[in-house]
Parts: C-alpha cells; sequence; structure tokens
C-alpha cells in the first residue's frame, strides 16, 4: 500500500520502486510521530497507484487524533473519471493513563471503492474535513489507468521441479482456475472458506494475478498465499491435473442475500513444445484464466429470539472478565478488562454494554485483537479495557455483564454472563453527590414572582438625605469642645494664676452677694468691709497679686506697674478710701450713699 | 412604636391603593395593566417593591430596556433583595447586545461589598457612626483611657465603609446610566440623522450619557464606544 501522506509530495507516487520503499519507510516513521501532537491528522492513500480500467480499487481516508468527540465523514471531490461503487468506515479508539491525565487516541478510517472510468492517468483531487471550524485537505493522489489489469501481483516463479507436461496438449480444458467455498448456506458474519486453486494439464513457467482479487461484500481473511507453485497430483472429473493452491481466504459475509464472489484472473505463461525439433526450448504463450463467478446464499440472523445484549458476534465464544485492582484512592481509574475468545467474525464482536454504576464513570473501552487464521478457520481473542473512574467514594457493585453471539451450528443465540464485580473507592476528588442520581430536572428558568401586597408603601427618594451632614458638624464641635475642656483642666492644675482668674468672678459674685446682704440688714460697717474686701480680692485674683497685706498706696503703684488705665485706678482708689473712710472714722458720713458706693465698685471691677 | 417613628424619620409611608390593584392585574397576567397602575403607584415616590414589580410587568410585555431600568432602580434602593438582583441578571440575559466587560475576581468582590448597603443607608451609617466615632474620642480625650481610643477607631472604620458604600453610588449616578429602550437603534457618528451610522444598538443595552445636543445623546458602552442617538431611544436609570 502506498501511503500518500499531507506531509509527502506528490512525486512520491512516481519515483522508481527502491525510492520508493525507502521513502514509505519513512512516512510509516513520520505518521506516529505526527500523531501524537494535538492536531487532526487527516490522510488520503489508494490500495494501488495503477490499475486496470473498470477494476476496483481502495480509497482510504484515515483521520487520527487526540478526544476527537464525532468525526464527520470527510468530503469526497467531484469525480468525473471514476465510479463511485461503495463506502465504508471503521473506527478504533486507543486509551491512555499518562501522569494521571486521560489520552483518547482515536482513528476513523473511510474506505470508499472506486473504479476508472477512462485510460491514462488521472488525479483524484483533495478530500476534504471540517472538524472543530478547521478545514483539512489530503493530497492529491495520481492513479494511472492501464488497459489491461496487471495490477501489482508478484509474478510467481515457476518451481524448478515443475512437471513438464506433453507438448501442444490444447489450453482449452487444460487449464483453469478453480474457486471452491468450503460451503454455499451460511449466516450472515460466519466465515466461509474459499479456496482458489490452478489446475492444469500443461507445462507451466510463470504465473502472477492479473489484478488483486477483491471480494465485494466481504470481509476477507487472509490464510494463504502462494508464493510459488507447488503442484499435486490431483484427479478431477476423471482427469489428472497438476493443482496448485494459490490462496484460501476466510469471507465473512456482511450482510444476507446471494452474494457473488467475482471472477479472479490469473496470468499464466504456458510452455509450448515445437514441432520443430530443432526448437528444443519451444515457445512460451502468456495466458489469462479467470474462475467462475462463486455465488453464497447468505442466510441473515434470525430476528426473533434476538437478545438486547447481542452485538454482532457469530460463532463460538467464551466470555471472561476481570478487574486490575479493587480499591482505588484518589479516583485512579479502575480498568476492567473483558475478554472474548473463540472461533467466528472475532473482529467484528462489539463492545459489551457494561451497566451503569452511579458513583462511578464508565469510559469507552480500548479494543485490542488477538487473531490468528489457520485452516481451521478464525480464532482469536477481543480484549475490551475499560477504565472506571470513580466520582464519590464507597463499595460498588458492578452488575453482571452479559454479552450474546450467534452460534451458526446450533442456530441460536446463546449469552454469556460475568461478574458481578466489586470494587471501592477513596479520597475520590469529586465527592459531591451526583445532581443527576437525585433526579432534580430543570425544566425551564423564568422571572421571580413579583413582591406581595402592602398596607402601605415605603417610600425612599432616590438622593440621600442631608440631614445626617449635620452630624459631621456636630461631631466636629463635640471633639473641639474636648479638647478646650482638656487643656482647661490641665491649667487649673498647673498654672495657679490661671486658676484665681477663673475663680475669681465666682469669688467677686459671693463677696458683693455678701456685702448686697450687709446692705440689706442696714449693717454699714460690714458693708464696707465685705465691699472692700471683694474689691481687694478681685484685684488680687485678676492680677495674681497679693493685695490683703497692701496699702492703698502700694495697690495704687502695683496698678499702675500692671498699666491699668489712671481713671480705672482713680476710680479703685475712691472706693476703697471711701469704705476705709467709712469703717475707721465712725458717725462720719461717707459722700456717697452705700447703695450708690455698692454701684460704683461693681462698674469698677467690670471695667478692670 | 419608636422603631416606626425612626423608620418614619429616613423614610416616607404612601398608600399602597394603586400597587395592591397592580399586583391584582399581574396575577391575571394583564401585564400591561399592571405596569399602568405600578407607574400611578410610583408617582407617590421611589419604591424599591414597586420598581421591581413594574419591572417583573414590563419583562413579562416583552420590554427588556425599561424592565432593566426599573430592576435597576429598585437595586438602588434594596441592594441585598435576592429577587431584584435575580431578575435583572435574567433580564440582562435576554439581551441581543453583548457587549459587556466581564469584571475580575477582585473588582466583583469589592463591587459586592460595596453595594451591601443602599445610599441611604450608607448615608446614615457613615453620619451616626462618625457622630459616635467623634463623641468616643472626645470622651478618650478627657479620661484617656485605652477602650475609647479602640471604640473611636471602630467607629471610625465602620464610617469610613459608609463613606466609601456613598461614593461608588454617587460614582454611578454621576456617570448617568441609561438603558436603551427602542427595539433597535442606529448610533450616529454626530448628532443628527445625516451623520454615518457606526453601531447598532438593541433593547437592554445599558450605556452611560456623556453629552446632551439638541434631541440627540452622546452615548457610551462599557467597552468605550459609543455613538449620538436620539434622546427617546433611552431611559435614564436615575
Amino acid at each position: 500500500m502506498t501511503w500518500v501522506h499531507l506531509t509527502s509530495d506528490r512525486w512520491l507516487c512516481r519515483v522508481d520502486g527502491m525510492v520508493r520503499r525507502v521513502l514509505l519507510l519513512l512516512a510509516f516513521l513520520v505518521i506516529p510521530a505526527v500523531t501524537l501532537s494535538a492536531e487532526l491528522q487527516f490522510s488520503a492513500s489508494v490500495g494501488r497507484t495503477t490499475v486496470g480500467l473498470d477494476e476496483q480499487f481502495q480509497l482510504d481516508l484515515a483521520v487520527q487524533g487526540e478526544d476527537m468527540v464525532s468525526v464527520p465523514r470527510p468530503v469526497l471531490p467531484a469525480l468525473p473519471d471514476f465510479n463511485l461503487l461503495g463506502s465504508t468506515s471503521s473506527q478504533s479508539t486507543n486509551i491512555s493513563f499518562i501522569n494521571g491525565q486521560m489520552r483518547k487516541q482515536a482513528s476513523v478510517s473511510f474506505l470508499y471503492v472506486l473504479s476508472a472510468k477512462r485510460l491514462g492517468r488521472l488525479v483524484i483531487p483533495p478530500c476534504k474535513l471540517t472538524y472543530e471550524g478547521r478545514e483539512y485537505a489530503s493530497q492529491p493522489i495520481e492513479i494511472t489507468v492501464v488497459k489491461a489489469a496487471q495490477g501489482q501481483a508478484q509474478p510467481m516463479p515457476a518451481r524448478p521441479g515443475a512437471r513438464p507436461r506433453d507438448a501442444n496438449v490444447p489450453i482449452e480444458g487444460n487449464l483453469f482456475l478453480s474457486a471452491v467455498p468450503a460451503r454455499r448456506t451460511v449466516f450472515v458474519g460466519e466465515p466461509v472458506m474459499l479456496e482458489v486453486s490452478l489446475c492444469t494439464r500443461l507445462r507451466i513457467t510463470d504465473g502472477g494475478w492479473a489484478g488483486m482479487p477483491t471480494f465485494d461484500g466481504f470481509w476477507a481473511e487472509k490464510v494463504y498465499d502462494a508464493s510459488r507453485f507447488d503442484f499435486q497430483r490431483r484427479t478431477l472429473d476423471g482427469k489428472a491435473y497438476d493443482v496448485s493452491r494459490l490462496k484460501t481466504v476466510a469471507l465473512f459475509p456482511l450482510s444476507p442475500g446471494d452474494v457473488t464472489v467475482k471472477p479472479m484472473a490469473f496470468n499464466v505463461a504456458v510452455m509450448q513444445t515445437s514441432r520443430d525439433f530443432f526448437d528444443m526450448f519451444g515457445t512460451t504463450q502468456t495466458v489469462r484464466v479467470e474462475s467462475k463467478p462463486v455465488t453464497i446464499k447468505v442466510l441473515p440472523l434470525p430476528e426473533k429470539e434476538k437478545p438486547a445484549e447481542f452485538t454482532g458476534g457469530v460463532g463460538q465464544f467464551t466470555l471472561s472478565a476481570a478487574l486490575d485492582r479493587t480499591a482505588t484512592t484518589n479516583s485512579e481509574p479502575i480498568n476492567l478488562t473483558l475478554r472474548i475468545s473463540g472461533s467466528g467474525n472475532v473482529r467484528m464482536v462489539g463492545k459489551p454494554v457494561v451497566p451503569a454504576v452511579p458513583g462511578l464513570r464508565i469510559l469507552d473501552p480500548e479494543i485490542k485483537e488477538d487473531v490468528r487464521v489457520g485452516p481451521a478457520g478464525v480464532q482469536g481473542t477481543r480484549t475490551f479495557r475499560y477504565p472506571i473512574i470513580p466520582q464519590t467514594d464507597g463499595k460498588f457493585v458492578i452488575p453482571p455483564i452479559r454479552i450474546a453471539y450467534f452460534d451458526p451450528r446450533a442456530k441460536s443465540y446463546k449469552t454469556l454472563t460475568t461478574g458481578p464485580y466489586e470494587c471501592s473507592a477513596s479520597g475520590s476528588i469529586r465527592s459531591a453527590p451526583l445532581v443527576e442520581a437525585t433526579g432534580l430536572k430543570v425544566l425551564g428558568t423564568d422571572i421571580n414572582y413579583i413582591k406581595a401586597d402592602a398596607a402601605e408603601l415605603v417610600v425612599t427618594p432616590i438622593d440621600p438625605p442631608v440631614w445626617p451632614n449635620l452630624l459631621y458638624a456636630v461631631s466636629l464641635g463635640l471633639v473641639a469642645g474636648a479638647f478646650w475642656y482638656r487643656g482647661h483642666t490641665q491649667r487649673l492644675l498647673s498654672d495657679r494664676g490661671y486658676a484665681r482668674k477663673v475663680r475669681s468672678s465666682g469669688l467677686v459674685r459671693a463677696r458683693l452677694r455678701q456685702a448686697e446682704a450687709f446692705l440689706k440688714k442696714k449693717d454699714e460697717r460690714s458693708f464696707h468691709a465685705a465691699l472692700t474686701q471683694a474689691v481687694m480680692g478681685y484685684l488680687g485674683d485678676r492680677f495674681n497679686i497679693e493685695t490683703q497685706a497692701m496699702t492703698k498706696e502700694q495697690l495704687q503703684a502695683e496698678l499702675e506697674r500692671l498699666q491699668v488705665g489712671p481713671e480705672t485706678v482713680a476710680a479703685v482708689i475712691e472706693v476703697i478710701e471711701q469704705c476705709e473712710f467709712a469703717r475707721f472714722s465712725p458717725g462720719a458720713r461717707p459722700t456717697d450713699d452705700p447703695v450708690q458706693l455698692f454701684q460704683k465698685a461693681r462698674d469698677v471691677m467690670g471695667k478692670v | 412604636m419608636l422603631a416606626r417613628l425612626i423608620l418614619l424619620s429616613v423614610m416616607a409611608l404612601a398608600p399602597a391603593g394603586p400597587y395592591n390593584q397592580g399586583n391584582q392585574l399581574y396575577a391575571r397576567k394583564d401585564y400591561a395593566g399592571a405596569a399602568r397602575a405600578y407607574q400611578q403607584a410610583l408617582k407617590a415616590g421611589p419604591s424599591a417593591d414597586v420598581c421591581y414589580n413594574l419591572g417583573n410587568a414590563l419583562f413579562k410585555s416583552g420590554r427588556i430596556g425599561p424592565a432593566i431600568v426599573q430592576y435597576r432602580r429598585a437595586h438602588h434602593l434594596q441592594p441585598r433583595d435576592a429577587d431584584i438582583g435575580r431578575n435583572l441578571s435574567f433580564a440582562r440575559s435576554y439581551r441581543v447586545d453583548r457587549v459587556l466587560t466581564v469584571p475580575g475576581p477582585v473588582a466583583r468582590v469589592l463591587d459586592e461589598t460595596f453595594h451591601l448597603l443602599s445610599r441611604r443607608e450608607a448615608a446614615l451609617l457613615a453620619a451616626v457612626s462618625f457622630l459616635l466615632a467623634a463623641l468616643s474620642l472626645s470622651v478618650w480625650v478627657v479620661r484617656r483611657r485605652t477602650v475609647w481610643i479602640l471604640g473611636t477607631t471602630v467607629l471610625a472604620a465602620l464610617s469610613l465603609f459608609g463613606l466609601i458604600t456613598q461614593w461608588v453610588w454617587a460614582g454611578e449616578v454621576g456617570a448617568q446610566p441609561a438603558v436603551i429602550v427602542a427595539p433597535e437603534v442606529n448610533a450616529l457618528s454626530g448628532p443628527g440623522e445625516e451623520f454615518k451610522q457606526i453601531l447598532l444598538l438593541h433593547d437592554g443595552t445599558e450605556v452611560r450619557i456623556r453629552e446632551k445636543r439638541g434631541g440627540y445623546l452622546l452615548v457610551q458602552l462599557p467597552g468605550g464606544s459609543g455613538g449620538w442617538i436620539r434622546s427617546d431611544a433611552v431611559e435614564r436609570v436615575y
């Protein structure tokens, strides 16, 4: 098969054999490396680049990538020079865990069966695929269409010991290709062995397939391919023939009905002995022989009694399963491996359904095949490895797993059962209960309903109220007042003069009240004494001087020193003089009457 | 009784007749009639419940833009009401234009923190706690006990929170938010029909009003782009 990869060039198809093989090897080395990258790989390839006119060949469009969700079918370009005879697709997945991260490698092959309409060099234009908004295109492929269907089958050399046959035996009836199926009636999926042999009574020197045989409508498994002739004497219809088995295939019918294996063609070089005595070696003649079409009746599988667990297996199978461990921590996956072994269409056995277990996430399986094809038939094992990731902690029971297959010998369905299996998980990353399990369903969304009726509406203007701003002014005044009060009390304690000054007004008021009381009682003597004391005490407190022991002259001098106004000083001295006069000169009347004097003393204190 | 008096000192009460009538019409799915009744109720003054119910009635009538205006007013008055916040975001999800910039986690937490209180609540909290902080400070000045300075700190922080909240709200109101209420309107490059069309805006898109000229307003989208639109195509939120 010639790969034409995206990265390889168009001329790959044209270079000669040796170089091509080297490039082919390189291409195979490159492909897996490229596939590892996250991008999608899209490539196209054909079975052969040289085909015969009207001969079928396969176009394979392969898509590979990680975490592919669903791959759309590629778009084939317009193919005016080809007939599209059919298409099919196959998918395979490979899951691996690297550092706890899941990588899912998937590849999908889309196979198209084409045939060329005209001779010459034809080109299959690029095929296109759109995936997640990106467009991928494959490389165009050039196909050389030749008249005779020579194909690329390898010539088959005659065995040196091939027995020479009698000369000049007519070819007709003495050389044919037989295709014999082991059975002519089978069920869908049940293999039928087809043996292709060359039967001859002539002398064969060489031979080769005229085009690779195709088996439309079947899945073909190669059992045997001859690399050289190996003739054995056999009697057919009373005549002795040399028979060489060329090919044995196991054919798996894909759909019910009468399916015909098309004639296969084989080119044979026949040695004809010359009648001329001197022509020792004779002449060789190339003869094309074709097998007769073989029709096989394919019976459908009975629809009646078809179990739900049937996944396509036809043959005789056994089922075994195992968990790679029964306890896990930190949501590490547990692998459940199901092995379906037996004989039959092993490759077509679909994945069994593992029942859903609440709390376990069962991923799509990774599928492996081990198929041996021998004369006895097709035998092998298909392995499904399901990674199971616990979503919650606890003990889980995986219920029994069932798979059904059709046994063509017994002509009935059989069901295989394995399990149940128990496992436990701890330290799961997501221990939250599963919402799906509770059955809460969101049916739709709407706005929340209106507010209820009210007796009265609360109306709030959009703009905020202004009166709280007053509180800021009040607060500032409060703090200022506190600081003043603190300063005042501190000074009262430390500054005696200040304290006397603060206290003076209260004392003076008390003394004046005392004087006033004496005045009312007509006790003039006490009145004058109290008034003198009030004035002297006031002056002492006001100017922080000791006045009690001072004479009137000393007081006058002190007041002048303190730069009190001369008129005030004179008034003070006058009040004191009048009081002293009234006190110390009994019987003498002061110039002013006591009420006037009291008023004068008050005015004086106010002035100071 | 005392609580009611205190309540009345910061808010007013109005008769609820039209409001209850609107609720009845809404229950009967007469959304247009309910909207008219609620609008009547709003003449007594803004009320969060009335704005919210009016927003519902408008939304049910298919008028997403006016509904968003009412929900935003209701949110301004009662920012902690879960129904209002939910319906506002629900109505927003029905808009045609999706030009909003998604805020980062830090911005979202700050936004939620400073929308815990309404503007009025923030104003009251800021002023009252400022007064109490001043009182506490005054006592400390006179008495010099540590407990009073601690009290001052706490109360001052509370007051600062209220002030910032108030400032955030003031910023939002000052940005002159408005909502497109016409089903579809062209934003032009200048104030007049003859100017080039630069944006196509749809019902419910929230914009800021930057300038007013004649019958046209210069509006700006959260991303920064904007244009001139007819003033009857938008409704101011505040």
